[in-house]
Parts: C-alpha cells; sequence; structure tokens
C-alpha cells in the first residue's frame, strides 16, 4: 500500500461524535477499523493491490487495482460480513459495540452503490445480465433506496426524538452516491 | 460544455460534505465556549437524553449484556421504540 490519506473531514467527523458521545466514538472507529480490515484481507487473498486508503468525511475508501466481477463481489461482502461477525462475538461482553458494529455492517449492505451492498448487487447483476441493464437496475435501486432512508431518517428524527444525525448520515450517503455517479459518467 | 458540468456536479457534492465538516468544527467551538447553548445543540444532533430512540438503544445494550435472549432484547427493544411500551 503506497498511501494512507485522512482528511480533515475524517477529524472533523470523529470530534463531533466524540463530543456527542465518546463510547460511541470509540464504538465506531473501531468497528470502521474491522470493516476495513475485512475488506483489506479480502483484497490480499484474491492478490488485488491496493494502492490507498483515504479516510474522509463520508468513511473510508480504498483504492485498488483492476478486479472482477466475482472478486468485487467477495470482496465488498467482506466487509460487512466482518462487521456482522464482530459484533456477534461482542454482543454479550461489549453490547455497545456489537450495536454499533452491527448498525455499520446493516447500513453497508443496503443496496446503495457506491457502498458495499451496492456493489455485490452490481457485481451479481452484472455477472448474469447486461451492462446497461445492470446500469438501469442499479440507479433505481440506488435512488429507491436513498430515498425510503431520507423518509426513515426524517421519522427517526421527527418522531423518535433522534436528533438530527439520521439526517446528515442519510445525506452523506446521498452525496456518496452523487459522487460516485458523477465521477464514473 | 460536459466537463464543465462534470466539474460542477462534483464541486457541489462536496461542497455539502465540507459545509458539515464546518459545522462540525462550530459545534465542537459552542460545546466548548458556551456549554449551556452548546448542551442544546448536542441534544438536537444527537437525541434527548429520554427520546424513545436511547431508550430503546439503552433497553438492548443493557439487555444483551444481561445474558438475555437476543430474540426477547430485539423485541422488547422495537417495542420501546414503536411506544408500545413504557
Amino acid at each position: 500500500m503506497s498511501r494512507v490519506e485522512i482528511s480533515l473531514g475524517f477529524g472533523a467527523m470523529l470530534c463531533l461524535l466524540a463530543w456527542l458521545d465518546m463510547h460511541v466514538c470509540l464504538c465506531f472507529f473501531l468497528g470502521m477499523l474491522l470493516h476495513e480490515a475485512g475488506h483489506f484481507l479480502m483484497l490480499r487473498l484474491c492478490g488485488i493491490p491496493v494502492t490507498g486508503i483515504s479516510l474522509r468525511f463520508a468513511g473510508a475508501v480504498i483504492q485498488t487495482g483492476a478486479m472482477g466481477y466475482e472478486q468485487e463481489l467477495l470482496c465488498a461482502l467482506s466487509g460487512p460480513a466482518a462487521s456482522l461477525l464482530a459484533a456477534g462475538i461482542c454482543c454479550r461482553r461489549f453490547s455497545v459495540f456489537a450495536i454499533v458494529s452491527f448498525c455499520f455492517g446493516l447500513v453497508n449492505l443496503l443496496p446503495v452503490y457506491p457502498m458495499d451492498g451496492g456493489r455485490v448487487l452490481r457485481a451479481a447483476l452484472a455477472l448474469h445480465g447486461t451492462n446497461e441493464r445492470t446500469e438501469e437496475v442499479i440507479t433505481v435501486v440506488t435512488y429507491g433506496t436513498c430515498g425510503l432512508l431520507m423518509l426513515l431518517a426524517c421519522w427517526f428524527a421527527a418522531a423518535k426524538q433522534a436528533g438530527l444525525w439520521p439526517i446528515f448520515a442519510a445525506l452523506v450517503i446521498l452525496c456518496r452516491v452523487g459522487a460516485a455517479n458523477l465521477r464514473e459518467r | 460544455m460536459e466537463e464543465k458540468k462534470k466539474g460542477s456536479g462534483l464541486a457541489t457534492a462536496f461542497s455539502v460534505l465540507y459545509i458539515l465538516a464546518a459545522l462540525c468544527l462550530l459545534m465542537g467551538i459552542l460545546g466548548i465556549c458556551y456549554p449551556a447553548f452548546g448542551q442544546d445543540v448536542r441534544h438536537a444532533i444527537g437525541g434527548w437524553e429520554n427520546s424513545p430512540f436511547r431508550q430503546a438503544f439503552g433497553t438492548l445494550a443493557d439487555g444483551l449484556e444481561a445474558g438475555e435472549p437476543v430474540k426477547d432484547v430485539v423485541a422488547e427493544s422495537i417495542e420501546v421504540l414503536t411506544g408500545e411500551q413504557g
């Protein structure tokens, strides 16, 4: 791996989380490290070169060499699998970490491209269909899921007094979707 | 023309993220300089102490650490969240 990039936005996001709840912040950081370690391990097992990792406000991004659809499917699944496994192992001793890690895995499994679930869906569809059809399905599913996510976030914020963070989180996911679409166009 | 559109779209997406990042820093400074106001902002962003969301989170965490069956704890937490209990 040639470089590790930590942006100011990532530091700001950690500061905000620490200010809101130090315990949850530590669990989130640990959960994120474990999640990325899962991806990294599978990338190494598949023999795909990792050229860098960027820690940004919207999450971590691993830069890799070219890979096939089967490899992408496996590598995308490995992160959420590591998160869910960690949640299962720790749920009796470190329950807050287990809940955070479980949510981390679950959110990453949402069928939203470029998140892990979206990558899995895209790779699975591309293995069995044409590229045009795959892109059509991915676009509809991604924006449909984002819409539902935003509604759910508003419901949590308004009806359950969860605060504004669910809306922030949904906005960040929406920004990642938009940025990925523009980059690939 | 296409390149210009692409660049401006990306800039807009990243601007939103940078605004959020700046907001985070501002909230942090507010919390240190004006603790009382900072506490209100903290509740507005992170949720109120006695909110159904926090209560459900607490029920789930406590139940799991107490060794109760996962299915029962999850069901109880959902009841707390939806307001069918407590």
